[in-house]
C-alpha cells in the first residue's frame, strides 16, 4: 500500500476505485472513462471537511443529479474511503433533493477499532459516547470537540493536504487578474495565481514558491521571461512580463494561453504543504511541448523535495511520454470491471512496453482508448 | 498446446476495429490438428506509406516502430504471452501503389535492424531462437491502394458504408488493387487535385486521385447526403465483407490472396478465396531459397 488508498464505488460512472499512487503519478483513460471524477472526488473530500457533505457536492459535483452509478442497486450505497497506514475513514453519499444528506453512514478505523461512527438516522457514537450529530462531518464534529484524538487529526490533516486544480482559467486571469484579498489557498482554478505569487515574493519563507515558478517560467519559454513584476489598481493585480534583453515590461494579458497555463500549472504544485497531495485534471492543455517537458520535469523535483503526491489526469501523449522509464507510475482506467485505475505494468508485459514509448500507444489505442479494439 | 493466437499489427483505425472480424469469420475456430485459435485485439501503429519510399534508402522511423511492434507481439506478448502468428499489414496508398517491392524492402531492412538491435548481448542460442521464432510466426502484408477498394467487390459493402442502394461505381476493372475511377463526376475533382499536388513545394507528380479508392468513396457517400467515417461505415462495410467475391478473376487481387494464403497456411487448410495467383512479393511460396535462410514467413 502507498501513503493513502482512495476508494470510490458507485459515484457518477465509477463502479469502483481503489487507487493508491505515489510520487509523480499520470491517470489517463478514454473520454468519459472517470478521470475527472477520480480528480473531483478529491476535491469532493477536501471541501467536505470544511463545509460539509451536502455544500461540498454542491459546489464540486454540481449537486445530485446523477450522482450514482447507473448499475448501482438500490441498496448499493455510493462510497467514498480514505486509508492511510493504520487508518480508514470511509463515508457514504446519500442523493437528497438537489444535494445529499448531510446525515450519512461514516465510521473512522485505527487498527481495526472503531473511533467513532455516525448513521444515517443521525446515530453518532464517538469511543463509545453518544453524540448529536449535525451538518458537519462525523471527522470533523470530533475534530472541533478538541479531543486531541491523533486518528481524527491525522486523518483530518491528510484531507486538508489535498489540492485540487481543474479546469485552469488563463482567459479570466488575463482578463481580469486577481483579487488582491485572496491569497490563502489558490483557487481551483487558478484565478487568484497572481495574488498568490506576489505574496509568495514578498514573504520570505515562501519565496522559494516564487522563484520555483519563474525559473520554471524561464526555462519553458527562454525568449519571453525573464522576470515578473505585480500592479495593483484597487483590489486587481495584474503582472507584467520583463522579457530578456528588453528594456520595457509587457502585460502578462497579452502572454499565450499556454504561457498563463504553465504559470497556474507550477503555482498548484508550489502552492501545497510538505508532504501534500496535488491534483491537476487535464494537466499540460495548451502547453508547448517544450513547455510541458519543463513542467513535469519541475513537478517530479519538487513532489521529490517536498514529499508530495502529484497526480496528473492528461490525454497529452508528450507528458504520457516523460514516464517512459517508469510505466509504474501511469495508471489506466480501463472502464471493465476490475477496480481501477490499473498501473501499466499490471495491464501489460513490462517487457513488451520497454520496446515504445507510452504516449505513442496511448496515441494508438493500445492504453485506454476511446474505443477499445475488438475481436 | 492449449491455443494458439493470432495477433494483427495494423495501421489504420478502420483495420483496428473491424480487420478481425471481417478476417476471422473466414476461418475455422481450430486449427488443422483441433487446437483452438484465438485472434487477439490487433495492435494499431502509424501508417508508414504515408510518403514515397526510394529504394535502397535507409528504413523511416515509421517503419522502425512497425517492425519493433511485430517483434514484440512474436518475441514478447503484450500480456506476457507471445503471439503465436503476428501480421503486419498496411496499405501502399498511392505514393508507393507502383512499388509493393520497395515497401517490403523497408520492412525487411528495418525487421533486420529491429532484430540485431534487441539481440546484441543474448547468447548464440538465444538469437539462433529468435530468429526462429520471427522466422516462422511473422509475416508482412499489403493492401492495394488501401482498404477501402476491397468494398467495391461487393456492392452491399459500398451500401453499408454509406452510399445509395443504387450506387453505380464506375472503374476501370474489377481487380481492386489496380483501382482506377473513370466516373466523370469524380474525375473533374481528381484532374484538379493531380495538379495541386504536381504544383506543391515537394512535387507529387505522381499523384492520381482517381486512384483513390477511400476519396472515391467519400465521393459516392457525399452523392447520398452523407459522410463517410471509416471507423462506422467503414467498419459496417469490412466486417461483414464476404471476402471470396471479392477477388472476380484468377489474376486479380494478388496480394489479398497472398494475406488469405499465409492465413490458412497457420491453419493448415486452403484459403476460402477461389485459386488464382498470389503476388510474387508477398506469398511465401515465392521465395526462392530453403525456408531457413528467410527473415519473415514471407520476406526473404
Amino acid at each position: 500500500m502507498g501513503r493513502f488508498t482512495l476508494t470510490i464505488r458507485n459515484l457518477r460512472g465509477l463502479r469502483h476505485i481503489e487507487w493508491s499512487p505515489e510520487g509523480v503519478s499520470a491517470l489517463i483513460g478514454p473520454n468519459g472513462g472517470g478521470k475527472s471524477t477520480v480528480i473531483l472526488a478529491l476535491k469532493l473530500l477536501r471541501i467536505a471537511i470544511d463545509r460539509g457533505l451536502p455544500e461540498a457536492v454542491s459546489l464540486v459535483l454540481g449537486g445530485s443529479e446523477g450522482l450514482k452509478h447507473t448499475d448501482a442497486e438500490d441498496d448499493e450505497p455510493i462510497l467514498l474511503q480514505v486509508r492511510l497506514e493504520g487508518l480508514c475513514w470511509r463515508v457514504h453519499l446519500l442523493p437528497r433533493g438537489p444535494t445529499v444528506d448531510y446525515l450519512a453512514d461514516e465510521i473512522l478505523e485505527a487498527d481495526g477499532r472503531t473511533v467513532f461512527r455516525r448513521d444515517s438516522l443521525g446515530n453518532f457514537e464517538v469511543e463509545g459516547e453518544l453524540w448529536s450529530a449535525d451538518e458537519r462531518l462525523g471527522l470533523r464534529a470530533v475534530l472541533d470537540a478538541q479531543r486531541t484524538d491523533p486518528h481524527v487529526a491525522r486523518m483530518a490533516a491528510f484531507l486538508r493536504s489535498i489540492a485540487v486544480f481543474h479546469d485552469l482559467d488563463p482567459y479570466r486571469l488575463r482578463r481580469e487578474g486577481s483579487n488582491t484579498a485572496q491569497t490563502k489557498h489558490l483557487h481551483s482554478r487558478g484565478h487568484n495565481a497572481l495574488a498568490m505569487l506576489r505574496r509568495w515574493s514578498q514573504e520570505r519563507p515562501d519565496r522559494w514558491r516564487y522563484t520555483a515558478v519563474i525559473e520554471a517560467l524561464k526555462a519553458a519559454f527562454p525568449q519571453i521571461i525573464g522576470d515578473l513584476d505585480f500592479q495593483e489598481a484597487g483590489s486587481t493585480i495584474v503582472a507584467r512580463v520583463y522579457p530578456p534583453g528588453r528594456e520595457l515590461s509587457m502585460a502578462l494579458a497579452n502572454e499565450s494561453n499556454g504561457l498563463i497555463t504553465m504559470l497556474v500549472s507550477m503555482c498548484a504544485l508550489v502552492s501545497v504543504d510538505e508532504g501534500g497531495v496535488v491534483a491537476i485534471d487535464e494537466a499540460g492543455d495548451a502547453m508547448h511541448p517544450f513547455a510541458l517537458r519543463v513542467f513535469v520535469r519541475q513537478a517530479e523535483q519538487i513532489a521529490r523535495k517536498r514529499d508530495l503526491i502529484v497526480l496528473l489526469a492528461s490525454h497529452n501523449t508528450v507528458l504520457i511520454d516523460h514516464f517512459n522509464a517508469n510505466p509504474e507510475r501511469v495508471f489506466a482506467l480501463t472502464g471493465e470491471d476490475d477496480p481501477g485505475p490499473v498501473a501499466l505494468t499490471n495491464l501489460k508485459n513490462p517487457a513488451w512496453l520497454a520496446h515504445f514509448r507510452l504516449g505513442e500507444l496511448y496515441a494508438d489505442g493500445e492504453l485506454g482508448s476511446n474505443d477499445p479494439a475488438s475481436t | 498446446m492449449t491455443e494458439r493466437r493470432i495477433r494483427l499489427v495494423v495501421t489504420g483505425d478502420l483495420e483496428r476495429k473491424a480487420l478481425v472480424r471481417s478476417l476471422r469469420q473466414h476461418f475455422p475456430q481450430e486449427d488443422l490438428h483441433g487446437t483452438p485459435v484465438t485472434w487477439l485485439p490487433p495492435r494499431k501503429t502509424n501508417g508508414v506509406t504515408t510518403h514515397r519510399l526510394r529504394a535502397n534508402a535507409s528504413p523511416s522511423n515509421p517503419m522502425c516502430t512497425l517492425a519493433r511492434a511485430v517483434l514484440a507481439e512474436a518475441l514478447d506478448g503484450a500480456d506476457g504471452k507471445p503471439a503465436d502468428l503476428v501480421v503486419a499489414i498496411d496499405d501502399l496508398e498511392l505514393h508507393n501503389v507502383d512499388q509493393p517491392a520497395v515497401v517490403c524492402q523497408h520492412f525487411v531492412a528495418a525487421t533486420h535492424q529491429e532484430l540485431e538491435r534487441r539481440l546484441r548481448g543474448l547468447l548464440s542460442g538465444e538469437q539462433d531462437a529468435a530468429r526462429a521464432r520471427v522466422r516462422e510466426r511473422c509475416s508482412f502484408h499489403l493492401l492495394s491502394p488501401m482498404i477501402e477498394s476491397t468494398f467495391f467487390g461487393e456492392k452491399a459493402a459500398l451500401v453499408r458504408a454509406g452510399c445509395a442502394p443504387t450506387v453505380s461505381p464506375a472503374l476501370r476493372t474489377t481487380d481492386w488493387e489496380d483501382f482506377w475511377c473513370t466516373d466523370p463526376s469524380f474525375l473533374l475533382r481528381s484532374t484538379e487535385v493531380n495538379a495541386a499536388k504536381a504544383a506543391a513545394p515537394l512535387a507529387n507528380s505522381w499523384w492520381r486521385e482517381e486512384r483513390h479508392a477511400k476519396h472515391y468513396l467519400e465521393h459516392l457517400v457525399s452523392d447520398h447526403d452523407g459522410f463517410y467515417e471509416e471507423t462506422v461505415g467503414g467498419a459496417r462495410a469490412l466486417e461483414p465483407l464476404t471476402w471470396p467475391t471479392v477477388p472476380r478473376q484468377p489474376t486479380e487481387c494478388p496480394l489479398i490472396r497472398a494475406l488469405f494464403d499465409d492465413l490458412a497456411n497457420f491453419f493448415g487448410i486452403f484459403s476460402p478465396l477461389p485459386s488464382g495467383t498470389p503476388s510474387p512479393h508477398t506469398c511465401a511460396s515465392g521465395i526462392p531459397g530453403p525456408r531457413s535462410t528467410r527473415l519473415l514467413r514471407n520476406l526473404p
